[in-house]
């Protein structure tokens, strides 16, 4: 997957992820977007064969990144990870932060995309971490 | 992820963290609205104290395991009417409230709150066994309250396990020191079962264990959409250090 195609899956999750967010948050989510990433998620095994991994990326996180960085660090020469979690983490008047959370399993592959039948390549697009006592139906303020 | 604060856990003020009880009494227990309300006037100590930030109700019956009693709308009115007695017999000098509501208690065949009726006759000093009225129904959630102004300490309904399935394949057999999602509906694990050829793995977690690890941050609750159909399948997020925990409820 080049960069482009990386750059529009990315896009079209930040805007679901938000979009699906705002159903659980009393806040308005501005659609500027902003990302917090956690490499290397996964439990993988580094002796499988025909994975790629970067065992360098072992408990790194980036916060605040843009979707030029995010790109960058994600779109490693045509691989992306197999899955990329994201959800909606914080925001302000002017921003929407998204979290990233990515497994440490890389791939050129669609069918290996956990989510590609969703349309949506690796992207899961999941709520904001709920609150405690959270009940269906009833929005709960995020915060910055 | 971790150590960002959980977005309902916050070092509010007192003030907010009452009506918060509220808004998690209305939520969670509707039937608790009213005594919550008149608990307010009469226990506001009692109502604020907390373990982490996070009121009594949330600790006695973490899933509603355990049931409200049922009763039926014309008991359900007569609690609000009482409710409301309570409230005015603490603040209004005359013993009308208290003897009304003392005679309802009589009628209902409930003669510990007539006679906490009858004592708060006496003005303010009487009032004082109204508090512990408005505690039994925290009580009859199946846990405990212990204390008043120190740690409080909830037993709830240990016999009840919480079973979460992960779709996928663990490494050794085992929760490995990572984050790891959790799902009760077993429908959605085996839908990432299938993606990698994994297999679905049962977690029995005592519910009052897992209620306290929310508590204590050590997972988080989300939404998975759920197979394209629009409706959610619920995610627990569990953090890497309760791996090995984890592990202990994985049934083999």
């Amino acid at each position: 997957m080049n960069k482009n195609d990386f750059t529009t899956y990315l896009l079209a999750a930040s805007y679901l992820a938000t979009k699906s967010g705002q159903e659980y948050i009393k806040e308005k989510l501005a659609f500027e977007f902003r990302f917090d990433v956690e490499l290397n998620q996964s439990y993988d095994d580094p002796s499988d064969e025909g994975v790629t991994f970067y065992p360098e990326d072992e408990g790194r996180i980036f916060n605040d990144q843009s979707i030029e960085e995010v790109t960058t660090l994600l779109s490693r020469s045509g691989l992306i990870p197999e899955w990329i979690d994201i959800n909606v983490k914080s925001c302000s008047k002017e921003t929407t932060t998204l979290h990233l959370s990515c497994a440490g399993k890389y791939t050129d592959q669609m069918e290996k995309m956990y989510y590609s039948d969703r349309g949506l390549a690796s992207f899961g697009v999941k709520s904001p971490n709920l609150p405690i006592d959270w009940v269906e139906g009833k929005k709960f303020k995020l915060g910055k | 992820m971790s150590g960002t604060p959980h977005p309902g856990q916050t070092d509010q003020p007192t003030e907010n963290r009452v009506w918060d009880f509220f808004e998690a009494a209305e939520e969670s227990a509707p039937e608790l609205q009213p005594q919550a309300l008149a608990l307010h006037y009469l226990a506001r100590p009692v109502l604020v104290q907390t373990v982490s930030g996070r009121c009594i109700l949330a600790f006695v019956d973490p899933y509603g395991l355990s049931g409200l009693e049922s009763q039926s709308g014309f008991s359900k009115g007569l609690d609000w009417l009482q409710g409301g007695l309570d409230v005015v017999g603490t603040f209004e000098p005359t013993p009308f409230a208290d003897l009304g509501n003392a005679a309802i208690s009589g009628l209902r065949g409930n003669k510990t709150d007539a006679a906490l009726s009858l004592a708060g006759v006496i003005p303010y000093v009487g009032d004082a066994g109204k508090i512990g009225k408005y505690l039994k129904p925290l009580k009859r959630f199946g846990g405990k309250v212990k204390g008043f102004f120190g740690k409080t300490v909830v037993r709830g309904s240990d016999e009840f396990t919480t079973a979460l399935y992960h779709g996928g394949n663990l490494r050794d057999g085992a929760v490995q020191s990572r984050r790891i999602s959790l799902t009760p509906d077993v429908n959605h694990a085996k839908r990432y079962a299938d993606l990698n050829g994994g297999q679905i793995y049962q977690f029995d977690v005592p519910s009052t264990r897992l209620r306290q690890l929310e508590l204590d941050d050590g997972v988080l609750r989300l939404q998975d959409s759920y197979l394209n159909t629009g409706s959610y399948a619920s995610e627990f997020r569990f953090k890497p250090s309760v791996a090995p925990e984890l592990n202990q409820y994985l049934r083999r």
